[in-house]
């Protein structure tokens, strides 16, 4: 218990719309580990950001609402924290990095006093009074350790002024400007090309682990996670459905659904489009009885309708949702 | 060999802006043979959008030549006879902002057939036979492009482009903003069409494992200018040009045999510079790890290393 940094159990998250009621993460069981870096993966729509958004507890309540579970982070229940203990989290433990480092950034103003804000109220609020002169040392500093070329004249730049993957840097400088102990990013290359992709995850990479920090990342784009993290975590339909080691999950993926995930992705080897997976993903107003997965799957059994699967240890530490795996 | 249906020659256009001359695209040759796709890759901001926007004549060119089907056309659209447009087609990245939200399917699906003068009959029926084509129920024709999911806007795109039975498909990322089985499930369809209907695609995406299983022939863009053409297999195999290998190397893949086909040592540094103010010599000098100082004067010419296989790179123009 004390060795976890964020340790999730049994979330259930509804969101209610015009329609009806969405019941979108169907009891999440989710472990991070200190220094620890997973990965979350899973198609869109699939309830990756609604779980670490409770983490953070950013989610939008209405319409949001968390109908049970708990969500510890360092021992502590966030759900019952008050807007005080709250802040504290968010400003000393927990960071995140957005998808769309475009939309996360203040257009207004400059980057530099952007950053400078946050190591500003990091620092006041802690009792210490921050100079004018240290935040800028600081600001200056924290460019440098993002990779970012001429911090003094990036300083004085609007967010427009910089392209994509230097804006990104940015955010990810302002999330670790301050010692946090986890680093949430929510597909932070996705709309970044390759190149820059590549350049954006080794630098969280080589950051994360100077400085010991965990990580959640999450991300569709399977490949990316695999150098990066520890363990990932496969999610469908707000359920998680498999759980291991990175190279326990890409030599020996279990779960239909993370198989047929792997095969749905063009190799870079040849062998023509593969086949993709049939149908989509369910709606939530009026998701399938039993388990999610299993109008698409194709080993579906008739218990497989009626109640879904637990998860089933398989040895070091994989565990899968599957009945394929276990039950009588 | 198999007959050309699109060459592009010496193809440039340039926009004014208040900062200087941009040259989107500067000067690139290639050709589409019928019934093949050619794949057009590169980081964004490299030109590939513009080069197909230019083609199908949405922008007129600064310079250069298009030849499709034996006629020039290097004219903006205004000016493209009625057939023509009816024969070349294309799809968007985003099918969100390329449907409009107001119309419904039906609707969208028969501006193409009304534009080409189609009866109203036969209209209906086509409609009916393209929504059938790309897999989606009849229901669909009464509804508005704001209820459906990514993929299924994406088809219908799809079907309004295939509206007016054309040869000829610009693909400007089509599936770049779909998961990973939409994606395949789209391409597959576009795949099976091309066999059927013996269309040419000019295919373009930043995803090279994508552009390795859907590309009979690939050409690498950067900064507006062509720096390796090849057949799609050579060119993941064989791949000359450093900056080929630096974007092979960035690919994020997951089995074992992929990562032994990535070149190694080429580590992805620096950003596309902006087309305003380009590089001297070689564009891709400053990025380049085995850059000479040839590189940095001269701009190196388009070289044909083996049959089919073009590079333009000072390491293969000098030996």
């Amino acid at each position: 218990m004390d060795d976890m940094i964020v340790d999730i159990r049994d979330l259930h998250v509804n969101f209610s719309i015009y329609e009806g009621v969405l019941r979108v993460l169907n009891g999440v069981n989710f472990r991070v580990g200190r220094g620890e870096k997973i990965a979350l993966i899973g198609e869109a729509g699939c309830g990756k950001t609604t779980t670490v958004k409770s983490i953070m507890r950013i989610l939008p309540i209405p319409p949001a609402e968390i109908v049970s579970g708990e969500v510890f982070v360092e021992g502590r229940d966030v759900l019952k924290m008050s807007t005080q203990e709250l802040q504290n989290m968010r400003r000393k433990t927990v960071s995140m990095i957005f998808q769309d480092p475009t939309a996360a950034l203040n257009p207004v103003f400059k980057v530099g006093n952007q950053i400078g804000d946050i190591i500003k109220y990091s620092q006041t609020r802690s009792g210490e009074k921050i100079q004018k002169e240290e935040i800028r040392e600081k600001t200056i500093q924290v460019l440098k350790e993002v990779a970012m070329p001429d911090p003094e004249r990036i300083m004085k730049n609007y967010p427009i002024q910089l392209s994509g993957g230097m804006r990104q840097r940015i955010c990810i400088a302002m999330a670790l400007v301050s010692a946090t102990k986890l680093l949430i990013a929510d597909e932070p290359g996705t709309n970044l090309d390759v190149t820059i992709q590549d350049q954006v995850l080794r630098l969280i990479g080589g950051l994360v682990r100077k400085r010991k920090t965990s990580v959640i990342l999450i991300s569709h784009a399977l490949g990316a996670v695999k150098g990066l993290v520890d363990r990932v975590y496969v999610m469908y339909a707000g359920n998680m459905v498999e759980a291991a080691k990175t190279e326990d999950l890409f030599s020996n993926p279990l779960h239909p659904y993370t198989k047929a995930l792997f095969n749905a992705v063009p190799k870079l080897t040849g062998g023509g489009i593969p086949e993709g997976i049939g149908g989509r993903i369910p709606n939530y107003l009026d998701p399938p009885k039993g388990c999610r997965f299993h109008p698409r799957c194709d080993h579906a059994m008739p218990k497989c309708r009626r109640k879904a699967p637990p998860l089933y240890d398989m040895g070091v530490g994989h565990e899968v949702a599957c009945y394929l795996y276990g039950g009588e | 060999m198999s007959k050309e249906l699109l060459s592009v020659q010496h193809l440039k256009k340039h926009f004014k802006t208040d900062e200087g001359i941009v040259r989107a695209v500067d000067g690139i040759d290639f050709s589409v043979n019928v019934g093949e796709t050619f794949g057009l890759v590169g980081e964004s901001g490299s030109g590939k959008s513009t080069t197909a926007y230019t083609i199908m004549g949405l922008y007129t060119p600064t310079e250069g030549k298009i030849t499709y089907k034996g006629t020039d056309i290097s004219i903006g659209i205004n000016k493209r006879p009625l057939p023509l447009k009816k024969d070349m087609q294309m799809v968007f990245q985003d099918p969100g902002s390329s449907l409009n939200p107001k119309r419904s399917i039906k609707q969208i699906l028969e501006l193409p057939l009304k534009a080409h003068d189609i009866s109203k009959e036969d209209r209906q029926k086509r409609v009916i036979e393209l929504l059938q084509m790309v897999e989606l129920p009849e229901d669909y024709l009464e509804r508005y492009p704001t209820k459906m999911g990514g993929g299924e806007k994406q088809m219908i795109a799809i079907a309004r482009a295939l509206a007016t039975n054309p040869s000829f498909i610009a693909l400007d990322e089509p599936t770049s903003a779909l998961d990973v089985s939409m994606q395949a499930k789209i391409l597959n369809m576009l795949l099976s069409f091309q066999k059927e209907l013996d269309l040419s695609y000019l295919f373009i995406t930043h995803n090279l494992s994508l552009m390795r299983n859907i590309a009979s022939r690939v050409g690498i863009m950067y900064l507006g200018k062509l720096f390796e053409v090849a057949p799609a297999t050579e060119f993941f195999h064989k791949p000359l040009h450093p900056y080929t290998k630096m974007l092979l190397s960035s690919i994020p893949v997951i089995t074992d045999e992929e990562e032994r086909m990535k070149p190694k040592k080429v580590v992805s540094r620096g950003e596309i510079p902006s087309p305003v103010n380009v590089p001297s010599g070689c564009y891709f000098h400053p990025r380049c790890i085995d850059c000479m100082d040839i590189c940095k004067k001269e701009e190196p010419p388009m070289i044909e290393v083996e049959q089919g296989h073009l590079v333009k790179c000072h390491l293969f123009s000098t030996s």
